[in-house]
């Protein structure tokens, strides 16, 4: 009995279709110092404050912390060269990038230099869930933001972002008419409790001018601007429970104001799914009218499905017409996931698309499952800039197989299936392992999901306090006639 | 000229005439301790931790089977849910969070049934349409240094298996095939190793596989034979 080979199918669907974070890495217990010898073992995290100074004298070859970028270098060009699903690597000279990139990484004079080094070869395949992350890779921030009650050191960084005290002020800013913008404001959040509302500008987060993206491995098209921007908000908003940020916002009429927040606690325990970045599921529905609306902010199978599904199941005995699935800001997660969503959408069997592996591939063909009473009624999927990954590969699969109307604005064009590997040090390394073609056989990466109908979100919407992406949404599902 | 066409000729390895099938298979028999030891059992019960190397997901496993044809196998990976397989003898089905609950049919039926025939190691060519030998597949060859003797497994709907045996030990060392799936097939490899000897027969402790990217290790923790297992246990879940 050869049991492992039947979950191989259930694993294989399992990608992470997540343009979000890799998990931040983890120092492991023991750190050795910088004279530690580790020629006999793998190399392990060295922390920054083991360096006498931050000179690139300390970085000679065969120094510890040389050994451990050498290690991290050739993981990660070793398993792009082994794993990504396109063998030639889009005709780049894997071998000639790494005698170019490996020694200028390995002399960096600092680890943000390293990763970014790294990451600008990697960049150089033009694609998304294609990153390396590893201890040290950000900066410092300037002082007014360590205001927490923790030392800053980049081992305590790695531990808290892995850890479950991380939370966020409260509000969401996304970029609207080219501008960072408060759309969102958590009711009884620090930023409720400010005076912070949805339309008010945002200039700076913690001390940090925002108008601009730190320098990326690749060109960026627009919509990845908004959606990295989006991110970039997200996380420097984000700290451990109790610490503070600053945040400087021009108010409804254009005044300045700045104000100190403090980071709540999630509204639920992180969780950390295979190497992400830990995330708190959220999921919300209600009903408006013959309307059920639910939103979700990732894709995974635990929790997430089942809530979903129980939403679902509820609009359809409550006599729903339409559904709404909101998907704006859902930045992906396990891909599998679509399958049994669309299932619950679809009374006829229904495929997404295909996942095109290196050397195989495999359809997202939904299945009749015992016991299940699909929704035969209107769906209607809401994207923004935020939907990327997973969410792009249902709503292109629902909208060709014209099961569904999309709404909103142009997805990230972020849809490749990944893995995320551990590599030395402490650091990891996302790998698309697969590609993603609807069933007309056309792809979404690096052009994202176009919407039936595309709705413009104005500041001036965000300070009258209109959500009009949801509204244009419930027009379409209570329309007569789409 | 010659000279060169003879340095290859001298070069090129001997051609190895290849055993047929079935010695290959009743070797292999032998080696787990002969069909004998095999007949005697009644039922197994098996645990086994299961890790994706490298991806930060790892779960269990646990399986059930008795001599007459039941089986029920939980897999259970962190994150991402639990797999049920299974067959009170007649029905074959599966359940798991992706396809829901399923009676299972063409290639995925017979392909359940393979794995969980009863007993079926010490006489896996009665689980097959057809068995020949054939060569060592060229990227198995390029991964050990062992000398192996391999077997085409021929199923009666889908792609065959290849399984290599050792030439001396003449146990399982690899297997390729593919697993259906409703998505279409799935490519995979077997590395089985950590053999160890319960109640007089052999079985491997330690099974690799790999499936496209991912790379997952299912190590036996617990092997109980002949333990009393409820009917129950293999009945079709309730639909939801």
């Amino acid at each position: 009995m050869t049991l492992l080979r039947r979950v191989a199918p259930l694993f294989a669907l399992s990608l992470l279709t997540c343009a979000g974070r890799a998990r931040a890495p983890q120092p492991p217990a023991a750190m050795p110092g910088s004279d530690a010898p580790v020629a006999t073992q793998p190399p392990a995290f060295v922390p920054l404050s083991a360096d006498s100074g931050s000179g690139t004298q300390a970085w000679h070859p065969g120094s510890p912390r040389n050994q451990i970028r050498e290690a991290i270098f050739t993981g990660a060009w070793t398993a792009v060269r082994d794993k990504h699903f396109d063998k030639t690597l889009g005709g780049l000279d894997w071998d000639g990038l790494r005698r170019k990139y490996e020694p200028l990484a390995l002399a960096a004079p600092d680890e943000p230099t390293f990763y970014r080094l790294l990451n600008e070869m990697l960049g150089l395949l033009g694609q998304s869930h294609l990153q390396v992350h590893g201890p040290g890779e950000e900066a410092a921030p300037p002082p007014d933001e360590i205001s927490s009650p923790q030392t800053r050191t980049a081992a305590a960084d790695a531990i808290r972002e892995a850890g479950d005290d991380y939370g966020d002020p409260g509000l969401l800013v996304r970029i609207i008419e080219g501008k960072p913008t408060i759309t969102r404001v958590r009711p009884g959040s620090s930023a409720a409790g400010a005076g912070l509302r949805p339309g008010f500008l945002v200039t700076h987060i913690g001390g940090r001018a925002l108008a601009s993206l730190p320098l990326s491995g690749r060109a960026l098209r627009p919509v990845e601007e908004r959606f990295r921007l989006r991110q970039l908000a997200a996380r420097r908003l984000a700290g451990p429970v109790g610490s503070r940020v600053s945040l400087r916002c021009l108010d409804e009429n254009d005044r300045p104001i700045e104000v100190m927040l403090e980071r709540d606690p999630p509204p639920a325990r992180a969780i950390q799914v295979l190497n992400m970045s830990p995330v708190v599921p959220e999921v919300t529905s209600r009903q408006a009218g013959e309307v059920g609306i639910v939103a979700f902010n990732v894709f995974l199978l635990q929790p997430v499905l089942g809530e979903v599904q129980k939403a679902i199941d509820g609009f359809r005995a409550r006599g729903a017409k339409a559904i709404i699935i909101d998907l704006r800001g859902n930045p992906g997660g396990i891909g599998a996931m679509v399958i049994p969503l669309a299932a619950r959408l679809s009374t006829a069997p229904l495929t997404l698309g295909t996942i095109v592996y290196r050397d195989f591939s495999n359809t997202l063909a939904t299945t009749t499952s015992l016991g299940i009473k699909p929704f035969a009624g209107r769906v209607v999927i809401l994207t923004d800039e935020g939907s990327a990954s997973t969410s792009e590969i249902f709503a292109a699969g629902m909208q060709e197989a014209k099961r569904a109307f999309v709404v909103g604005d142009t997805t990230a064009g972020a849809a490749l299936g990944s893995i995320i590997e551990e590599l030395p040090g402490g650091a990891v390394v996302q790998i698309p392992v697969a590609d993603f073609r609807t069933p007309k056989g056309m792809t979404i990466e690096g052009r994202g999901v176009q919407p039936d109908r595309r709705v413009f979100e104005t500041r001036a919407g965000f300070l009258a306090g209109r959500d009009v992406v949801l509204d244009a949404g419930l027009d379409l599902a209570k329309a007569s006639r789409p | 000229m010659i000279a060169i066409l003879l340095s290859l000729l001298a070069a090129a390895p001997a051609q190895t005439p290849l055993r047929p099938a079935q010695a290959i298979l009743d070797d292999y028999a032998n080696a787990i301790g002969g069909r004998e030891a095999w007949q005697w059992l009644r039922s197994v019960h098996v645990k086994r931790a299961l890790t994706v190397t490298g991806q930060g997901a790892s779960g269990s496993e646990e399986h059930w089977a008795t001599a007459d044809g039941k089986n029920r196998s939980e897999s259970t990976l962190r994150d991402v849910g639990t797999f049920r397989q299974g067959s009170d003898g007649r029905v074959f089905w599966s359940q798991d969070p992706v396809f829901g609950l399923r009676k299972l049919e063409g290639a995925e039926q017979e392909d359940a049934h393979i794995n969980a025939a009863w007993n079926a190691e010490p006489d896996l060519a009665s689980l097959y349409l057809a068995i020949r030998s054939v060569p060592v597949p060229k990227q198995t060859a390029a991964e050990t240094s062992t000398s192996l003797e391999c077997v085409e497994l021929q199923k009666r709907q889908g792609k065959p298996s290849v399984l290599c045996f050792d030439g001396k030990t003449h146990l399982r060392v690899v297997q390729t095939g593919v697993q259906p799936s409703p998505g279409g097939d799935i490519p995979y490899r077997l590395v089985f190793g950590d053999w160890r000897t319960v109640k007089g027969i052999k079985t491997w402790y330690l099974e690799k596989m790999t499936a496209g990217p991912t790379t997952m290790e299912g190590r036996i923790t617990s092997l109980v034979f002949d333990e009393k297992i409820p009917a129950s246990r293999f009945k079709m879940p309730e639909p939801p």
